[in-house]
């Protein structure tokens, strides 16, 4: 499946170098045709190209997605490569600053990504993944992000660890599934973490427990880490902050700039490797697309959206109702949970500012920000994004397997109650489809639009 | 009225009642949500500190007008008392991050403003690293700084440490308690001592070290268990403290004769270094010490101790009885299921409910579970 995903982002970065031809044949021909089905002919591309942006996908964004797929590529390849040549890989999670495993010059995978890989295979790559956690028995109590992965490896789809370098934050899924990936990798393991809000006393724990790390690689892999590459790394993550903290900042403009899917396409990379310079790159092409979008809309004095939609918590990963929600209601996502930039700049001019600045930087990654911590890091954010995007609406999908945020709701829906915006509770999987399809979705966000009288 | 009886009569009692019982006689009270908080402090302070339970609890309509089905019975049914103001007799409530469900059942408590107005969290990394021991560490000191502005209470090295030995005392005699289980002439069930552990974890330490004394000094005279020499079990829980469940697998699976539970041995096991800083120890023991799954880097001792204590304990199997939707509990289980069994030790896989439910499907699962290893004795 990773080949298969390295195979994909290359064919898809050669078509991304031309970026109208790019836009007639992805966004303009095939994209609407996928929308409402998934013919066999665009099983390959379904997931992946909804996810993009799909038919809403803007052409000025191409050239920045192309450099996310640049990066995309070269982190699935170089996987692919370390596994068929024998060296050792480093897992690791979402939350650990993963710039300084980078910086140890040593091949690394984030497997919590691997439900995108998954999905770009077939929309039910990710819930095929889930099945074979099932078969093995593994618990449908733990988040399907994770079930995702353990089935995966027991798929024998991802390349074994050498080292895997945990966090156990922000949630039980995490907590639980790098129990179970232990168990099952049997190799050398480090778990960071410490931090439970962000005040600077417990940023300095965690930041204690990365240099405990540095310490922990140094000794395994027999080698220092490489100081000047990490400063290098957190440069460019300094980059890719400050224009996607800016670009998702841009979506409180009237209309919006429609860059919602490309942030959370950036999300995920940055997941896996922010700091490699493609990245940078592609951040701040992005943010050149948003300028040229809002000067071209201020231009020709482009209306309000219809409805402008906040996604208050973690996308969908088999699917995208983006597309569908622009061609049935004239909608747009104005904000989602997880393309929702708004990170710290790393102060560099130390080690010890460095260590700490990355750890800051980690803890404000989206899904790790909102969900570790008390419920007013979730409720205030929700609170102002609410306010001050100018949401008609809110939809949670409401992901089964997430308790933290599950356990939420009420508190949730009275601060939506609170802010005179009305809110969606759809109940999917985020990961697994076979407890909602898409149809269901569909109705269930009908039958919401229409209860609320939506759009205005 | 036997000792054993009184315990149990004494378990049966709704904490608030208890609560009311200290607050009668001047003493303050603070529910205690998780084993992660050490009782010293509380203790220290002048309060009894009480390990948070339902006992004598049905229901959770109120609870679950902020959590879902598919959250823990525990976290549903001590929120439902919160939201019936069944704490308001205690001065404090104290949570940790042990879970998901625990840690937003704080939100809850302050989101709905139940009563007690004390409501403190204490984040308790899953790490054991000794950078997670200096973040408890300061968490404790935050602790004992709001215990002291609350209540204007003294609370220094001294006392904590006074309230160390105390407590010490008692895991010393639990451990007593623990060894006379295991005997072949032993004269307690599961189900006693999972009374006394919910007694003792609800009772100011020097009452609670006097029952224990009395016990043990008593236990000689008290007849064997008829079922002692039958099939011995191994239980290993988080969260358990329903007494009927623990007498139906006692009277369908066998003796239960040694535990691993966040309400039983785990809460006890394991004493606090008193030459070390007062804080600095009990963050250690908090974080290197049995029970929770919580503490994911600590399995292997956990493995290790299991297996130790069947084989000393000569259990015929361990039975893994988790909460239903408990994520982190239901990992633990997976692994120690698969290190069991390569272990050569026969494992049954339970979950349920806080108090009751499934009773015929359990009795069913633990008969069809005896038949088994006794098929597998006599093909031996």
């Amino acid at each position: 499946m990773i080949e298969h995903a390295a195979h994909s982002a290359a064919k898809m970065e050669r078509l991304f170098a031309h970026p109208w031809l790019a836009h007639r044949l992805l966004v303009k021909t095939i994209a609407p045709r996928l929308i409402d089905s998934d013919p066999k002919w665009g099983r390959m591309m379904r997931t992946t190209l909804l996810k993009t942006g799909g038919a809403t996908l803007p052409i000025e964004a191409i050239p920045g997605m192309r450099q996310a797929t640049i990066a995309t590529k070269g982190m699935h390849e170089s996987v692919v490569n370390a596994n068929r040549n024998g060296e050792p890989i480093v897992w690791f999670t979402w939350p650990v600053p993963a710039a300084v495993i980078a910086a140890f010059k040593v091949a690394y995978f984030c497997p919590e990504n691997f439900y995108s890989i998954a999905n770009a295979t077939g929309g039910d790559g990710s819930t095929r993944m889930c099945e074979v956690a099932d078969r093995h028995g593994v618990p449908q109590e733990i988040c399907s992000i994770n079930r995702c992965v353990l089935g995966a490896h027991l798929a024998g789809e991802l390349p074994p660890p050498a080292m895997l370098i945990t966090a156990n934050t922000p949630c039980d899924g995490n907590h639980a599934g790098n129990t179970i990936v232990r168990e099952l990798a049997q190799c050398d393991h480090f778990s960071v973490g410490g931090a439970y809000d962000r005040s600077p006393e417990t940023i300095a724990v965690w930041a204690r427990s990365v240099w405990e790390l540095i310490d922990f690689m140094e000794k395994r892999l027999g080698r220092p880490m490489d100081w000047d590459l990490l400063r290098s790394y957190a440069e460019n993550l300094n980059r890719v902050n400050a224009a996607l903290n800016k670009v998702t900042e841009m979506h409180r403009a009237v209309p919006a700039p429609g860059l919602i899917n490309p942030l959370a396409v950036f999300w995920r990379v940055v997941g896996g490797a922010g700091w490699e310079p493609p990245v940078a790159l592609g951040a701040e092409l992005l943010l050149e697309a948003a300028e040229k979008i809002m000067a071209k809309n201020r231009a020709r004095k482009a209306p309000r959206e219809r409805m402008r939609v906040l996604l208050g918590d973690q996308a969908i990963a088999w699917t995208d109702p983006g597309s569908w929600l622009a061609r049935e209601y004239g909608a747009a996502v104005v904000s989602d949970y997880i393309g929702s930039f708004r990170h710290p700049m790393i102060d560099t001019s130390t080690r010890e500012s460095l260590i700490e600045g990355l750890v800051l930087d980690r803890l404000h990654f989206s899904m790790v920000r909102q969900a570790h911590g008390t419920m007013e890091y979730t409720l205030q954010e929700l609170d102002t994004t609410i306010r001050e995007y100018g949401a008609d609406c809110v939809v949670f999908h409401s992901n089964v397997g997430c308790k933290h945020n599950l356990a939420l709701r009420r508190e949730v829906e009275e601060t939506c109650r609170a802010a005179g915006v009305p809110a969606c509770f759809l109940d999917v999987d985020i990961v697994d489809r076979r407890i909602m399809g898409e149809d269901a979705i569909k109705q269930k966000l009908r039958a919401f639009f229409a209860a609320n009288g939506l759009p205005k | 009225m036997t000792i054993l009886e009184e315990i149990r009569a004494e378990a049966g009692r709704p904490l608030p009642e208890l609560a009311e019982k200290y607050h009668a006689d001047g003493r303050r009270c603070a529910a205690l949500f998780c084993g992660f908080i050490p009782p010293e402090i509380v203790h220290a302070a002048g309060a009894v500190p009480m390990r948070l339970r339902a006992t004598g609890h049905s229901g959770t309509d109120a609870g679950s007008t902020y959590f879902a089905q598919t959250h823990c019975s525990l976290v549903r049914h001590a929120f439902d008392m919160a939201m019936r103001g069944r704490f308001a007799g205690f001065d404090a409530v104290m949570f940790s991050t042990g879970c998901d469900h625990s840690r937003r059942v704080y939100d809850a408590w302050r989101h709905a403003d139940a009563a007690p107005a004390l409501r403190m969290l204490i984040p308790v990394s899953s790490d054991s690293t000794p950078a997670a021991v200096v973040a408890l560490e300061r968490e404790l000191e935050k602790m004992i700084f709001t215990l002291r502005e609350e209540w204007k209470v003294e609370l220094d090295d001294g006392a904590i440490g006074g309230a160390i030995r105390q407590y010490n005392k008692q895991r010393a005699l639990l451990e007593q308690i623990g060894r006379a289980r295991i005997a072949d002439d032993s004269r307690l069930s599961g189900a006693d001592v999972l009374a006394l552990h919910q007694v003792i974890s609800s009772v100011p330490v020097d009452q609670g070290n006097a029952l224990l004394e009395r016990l043990l000094a008593e236990l000689p005279g008290m007849p064997a268990r008829e079922n002692a020499t039958g099939t011995r079990l191994f239980l290993v829980s988080s969260h358990f403290e329903d007494l009927r469940r623990m007498a139906t697998i006692e009277e369908f699976g066998g003796l239960v004769v040694g535990d691993l539970m966040c309400t039983g041995t785990g809460y006890f096991h394991g004493p606090v270094d008193e030459a070390a800083p007062p804080l600095t120890a009990l963050a250690e023991r908090a974080l290197h010490r049995l029970s929770c799954p919580h503490a994911a880097d600590e399995i292997d001792r956990r493995v290790r101790f299991i297996v130790d204590s069947v084989r000393e304990g000569r259990c015929d199997a361990v039975i893994l009885d988790r909460l239903s939707f408990c994520a982190i509990g239901a990992a633990e289980f997976f692994v120690l299921a698969r290190r069991l069994k390569a272990e050569g030790i026969a494992v049954l896989e339970l979950e349920g409910e806080l108090h009751g439910g499934g009773e015929g499907q359990l009795r069913t699962r633990l008969e069809a579970f005896r038949e088994q290893l006794s098929n597998r004795d006599s093909a031996r």
